[in-house]
């Protein structure tokens, strides 16, 4: 594809600006032999505002699940998690329902650190979410350029909590942009004949960052404790930044997506394509060895800016709510009704989607599904109780045989972090010093 | 109830806080003498525990949206370097030493303070490496610098503190001369400190109350600018982010055309009452209204042959200050009607500081079919008949008295054939009871009442200095004895700045001076 290359040229003379001259992508997976080989991978994919419907303990789907019986024996769904660290520290006199604010904490294993004042319901992260936490690990061992590939639907135009902290208390917000997306993780990565202009571009920005970091150094030391850990993370941002400005060269015959035409990111009745792109853009990373996890945000944690009407639910149906307007993703879920399950049947589409692109991607005599985990997280347990108990979770896919896939694994108010503790596991990362051992390890039966 | 009895001030840790996109695009701006180019988004911010826009960690996206607003800025800028440079060299000679000049004289500028010795050399070092190294030509390299600085730690959070160390007294520090400078122009202007106030912190001018006052009133001068603030504040404390407000094109199919002009409405109005160094009364009693071709005809007056906002005196019978003006109307509203719970409820929480009980336990929030026979006051009086009633008596009322607006502030007098009934009461925290008839007797009732100023003050304690919700009463006591009551809205802004909250803080945990 010759149009890579001039793409990449345009993108990184004139930085993030060229992306809304970039046709968006049809993506395909890379081919396989750019694949390295061995590799795990950990895929966290979180939508919100709870599930109407769960697994039976015998692993019987209900209808809005139906999309992932196809995948049944790759299935591991624990059944009655919840957030007992979170609801430790979580005040219900100044807000009752505690769903909306865990989504902040749902990926951390540690109790979070309250905001400023105790009028606050939010709270911010004490360590790295499991993602990064995971992703930074494995990022250490293999060198790649992302600890994790981080996206999202129109998640930054409307912000109600990230589950993401690429350090304590810095929030690690997704790209919800595949344009940008696709640019950044893909300009760039075929050339094989250094072009002088953009080699003097390169050399400008890593001199440019390098004051940067005295800058931000010399900064730090006049702040108190809480202050210089946030400005600690953004100098490693910055270095991380730095770091991905040495050429990153896909090795052997790798393919980087297709382009295709554009549209606009951050219209709802574009939703469903760009999570879609979103999915395509991340396995496709995976493939190319970017990062070895991926996080999906597939909605933000009030969801009440957009309403599904790709499902044809428009924006004004003659009812009006408190809880939102109209047909907000989030009025819906209060409904807890039909509008509701057929919402949860199209995010279990968009994961079964995710599993199939992923097993479409061949590595070693399989494929690379058969070396990865699909996390799934939800900051509630249905729409309308916002509660953080009975958490509709879910793994698909076995982590290179670590999980024992195809079962419900029934438990009652067990500790979310027995799941998170058991992907570090599975992963070979300890635990220790992220995970509060005060609330078990990891969750027995998890394990094949 | 009687009033809370006098609390001091409180004078709190400031956490570090990075620009918002507003100051950002005002200090680029000022800066650059254009602002930054849409194509670049800036990093934008979320609302903060006490209500107001809070702008803290920079992430890796963040730092790359900076990386690239700052590469967008310089290559702008280099276009136009005469412009801001304090020389222009003739001869290859001369570029270094202007190169000197410029890292001094902008770089005081960006940091708002005058630069360390290390960091000078460090971007005089980054300048010789483009230029000599890099090859490239003396405006790029000069862009070079600005990247830097646009990028820096120093430019992007507020905490300037310049060559003094802040002075302890007993438990508080006093800010120092650049830190006021700055948290006085950003208060004041939305931008960063010009020359002359760089200058009065050089002297050392502004930690005294006089020295302060006098810098604050030389910049309140110019008043298009202080009221692009207060509107700025008012945006936040009446919630009136236009963003993703949108309406059925089959009930408004002219919104589109009137949306972009809510927010210059209210920026309009604030800069009259300012103009005429009007009191806060007048925000709501005020019939004056702002309109152009496209929003004339929701206020039913004939259109002024302008796009542009013209003066002209509403109804005095309908319309009364802000909360009758369209952007407050449009925005607290549905897509395809009025909402009197959410014009409510920042009439409660945010205009009289009520204070909510706590919802019952368990309340399922409902979603109940709209009947075609009910009135939008009938649908939500059906609140009162349910275990909701513990909070929406108190947020509803005060929302039902909009009801002579629909979802886009046109005023109406019947809705699907019935009489409006725009009626009610509502208790202010201070003990005494409104009652109202409509919209406008209700703002001249909530005019007269002290709650009213001391909320303002609360609010303005929170957004200019950063308070908490529960800890803001003591520096809104000393703002309203320091006014008197009836203030105008311009003193009440500019007495925030002499408060102990604005100009102290405390030693954070593990700070060192």
């Amino acid at each position: 594809m010759s149009g890579v290359s001039r793409f990449s040229r345009r993108a990184l003379l004139k930085g993030a600006s060229a992306t809304a001259l970039l046709p968006l992508l049809e993506a395909d997976v890379a081919r396989a032999d750019c694949i390295p080989a061995g590799r795990k991978r950990l895929i966290v994919m979180h939508w919100n505002l709870g599930v109407l419907e769960n697994a039976a303990p015998d692993l019987t789907l209900p209808g809005s699940m139906s999309a992932l019986e196809p995948y049944k024996s790759d299935l591991l769904i624990p059944l009655g998690l919840r957030d007992k660290l979170f609801e430790a520290g979580y005040d219900r006199t100044k807000f009752p329902q505690p769903g909306h604010s865990h989504v902040r904490a749902m990926l951390i294993a540690q109790a979070m650190i309250p905001m400023v004042t105790a009028t606050d319901w939010y709270g911010s992260a004490p360590t790295e979410s499991l993602d990064y936490f995971v992703g930074h690990k494995l990022q250490q061992a293999t060198s790649s350029p992302y600890p994790v590939i981080n996206l999202g639907v129109l998640f930054n135009s409307n912000y109600s909590g990230c589950p993401s902290w690429e350090a304590a208390q810095v929030e690690a917000r997704p790209d919800d942009d595949p344009y940008h997306a696709f640019d950044q993780l893909f300009s760039g990565a075929q050339m094989t004949q250094p072009d002088p202009a953009i080699e003097q571009r390169r050399l400008l920005r890593k001199s440019v960052l390098d004051y940067v970091q005295k800058d931000i150094g010399r900064f730090a030391t006049k702040l108190g404790t809480t202050d210089r850990q946030k400005v600690d993370a953004h100098l490693s941002a910055i270095r991380d930044i730095e770091q991905r400005l040495t050429p990153q060269m896909i090795s052997g015959q790798c393919t980087t997506p297709t382009l295709g035409a554009m549209y606009d990111v951050h219209n709802q009745d574009n939703y469903d394509k760009v999570l879609t792109a979103q999915i395509d853009i991340g396995v496709a990373a995976l493939a190319a060895g970017m990062s070895q996890v991926l996080t999906l945000h597939a909605s933000s944690g009030v969801a009440s800016h957009y309403c599904p009407t790709w499902l044809g639910y428009p924006s004004f149906d003659g009812y009006i709510t408190d809880a939102g307007d109209e047909n907000s993703h989030h009025a819906i879920s209060h409904g807890n009704n039909g509008p509701k399950l057929a919402l949860d049947t199209w995010f279990f589409q968009k994961l079964a989607y995710l599993i199939s692109k992923l097993k479409s991607v061949p590595e070693g005599g399989g494929t690379m599904f058969d070396n990865s985990v699909v996390l799934v997280t939800n900051c509630m347990d249905n729409g309308n109780h916002h509660e953080v108990y009975n958490l509709p979770w879910l793994l698909a896919g076995s982590a290179g045989g670590y999980f024992k896939t195809g079962q419900a694994l029934v438990t009652t108010d067990v500790s979310h972090t027995g799941v998170l503790i058991g992907l570090c596991n599975a992963f070979g990362v300890s635990s220790a010093g992220w995970a509060d051992a005060n609330y078990g390890g990891e969750l027995p039966g998890l394990h094949a | 109830m009687n009033p809370p009895a006098d609390v001091p001030p409180v004078v709190a840790v400031i956490p570090l806080h990075r620009l918002t996109a507003r100051e950002m695009s005002n200090t680029v701006l000022a800066l650059f003498g254009a602002p930054p180019p849409a194509s670049t988004p800036l990093p934008g911010e979320g609302i903060g525990a006490n209500g107001y826009e809070s702008a803290t960690s920079i992430g890796t996206m963040e730092a790359e949206a900076y990386q690239a607003a700052s590469e967008a800025v310089a290559a702008d800028a280099t276009t136009r370097l005469p412009s801001f440079m304090p020389c222009t060299p003739a001869t290859a000679a001369d570029e270094q030493p202007c190169a000197v000049k410029f890292i001094d004289t902008f770089g005081r500028r960006a940091y708002r303070r005058p630069l360390l010795p290390e960091e000078s050399a460090d971007l005089l070092a980054l300048y010789t490496n483009a230029h000599d190294t890099i090859m490239l030509p003396f405006a790029d390299s000069i862009g070079a610098v600005m990247q830097a600085l646009i990028q820096s730690a120093s430019f992007l959070y507020h905490r300037e503190i310049g060559p003094d160390a802040p002075v302890q007294e007993g438990d508080d520090l006093l800010l120092t001369n650049f830190e006021i400078a700055s948290r006085l122009s950003y208060f004041i202007t939305g931008g960063p400190p010009d020359d002359t106030l760089l200058d009065a912190a050089t002297s050392g001018d502004l930690t005294t109350p006089n020295g302060l006052n006098t810098q604050a009133q030389r910049l309140a001068m110019n008043v298009p600018q202080v009221a692009g603030s207060i509107a700025d504040f008012s945006r936040q404390w009446l919630e009136l982010d236009t963003t993703y407000t949108a309406k059925d094109p089959m009930v408004y199919p002219n919104f589109d055309s009137e949306k972009p002009q809510l927010l210059p409405e209210l920026r309009a109005t604030i800069d009259g009452v300012l103009q005429r160094n009007s009191p806060l009364s007048t925000l709501l009693t005020d019939p004056s209204i702002y309109v152009n071709d496209a929003t004339a005809p929701i206020y039913g007056v004939p259109p002024p042959g302008s796009m542009d906002l013209v003066k002209v005196t509403a109804d005095a019978t309908q319309r009364a200050g802000i909360f009758t003006q369209l952007a407050f109307l449009s925005v607290q509203a549905t897509a395809f009607g009025s909402h009197p719970v959410k014009r409510g409820k920042i009439i409660f929480k945010n205009v009289i500081c009520g204070v909510m009980g706590s919802p019952p336990a368990n309340v399922a929030q409902q979603t109940l079919p709209r009947l075609p026979t009910q009135t939008t006051r009938q649908y939500y009086e059906q609140h009162e008949k349910n275990p909701c009633a513990s909070c929406h008596k108190q947020l509803d009322p005060p929302g039902f008295a909009f009801e002579n607006f629909d979802g886009i502030g046109q005023w109406r007098t019947t809705e699907i054939g019935q009489p409006v009934d725009a009626s009610g009461s509502l208790d202010l925290p201070s003990g005494t009871n409104v009652t109202f008839q409509n919209a406008v007797q209700f703002m001249t009732e909530l005019s007269a009442a002290p709650d009213v100023e001391m909320c303002f003050a609360r609010q303005l304690a929170r957004y200019g200095t950063g308070l908490a919700s529960d800890t803001d009463l003591g520096t809104a006591q000393a703002l309203l004895k320091s006014t008197g009551t009836g203030a105008s809205v311009h003193d009440l802004y500019l007495a925030l700045v002499q408060s102990r909250s604005f100009r102290y803080r405390k030693l954070a945990d593990g700070e060192t001076l």
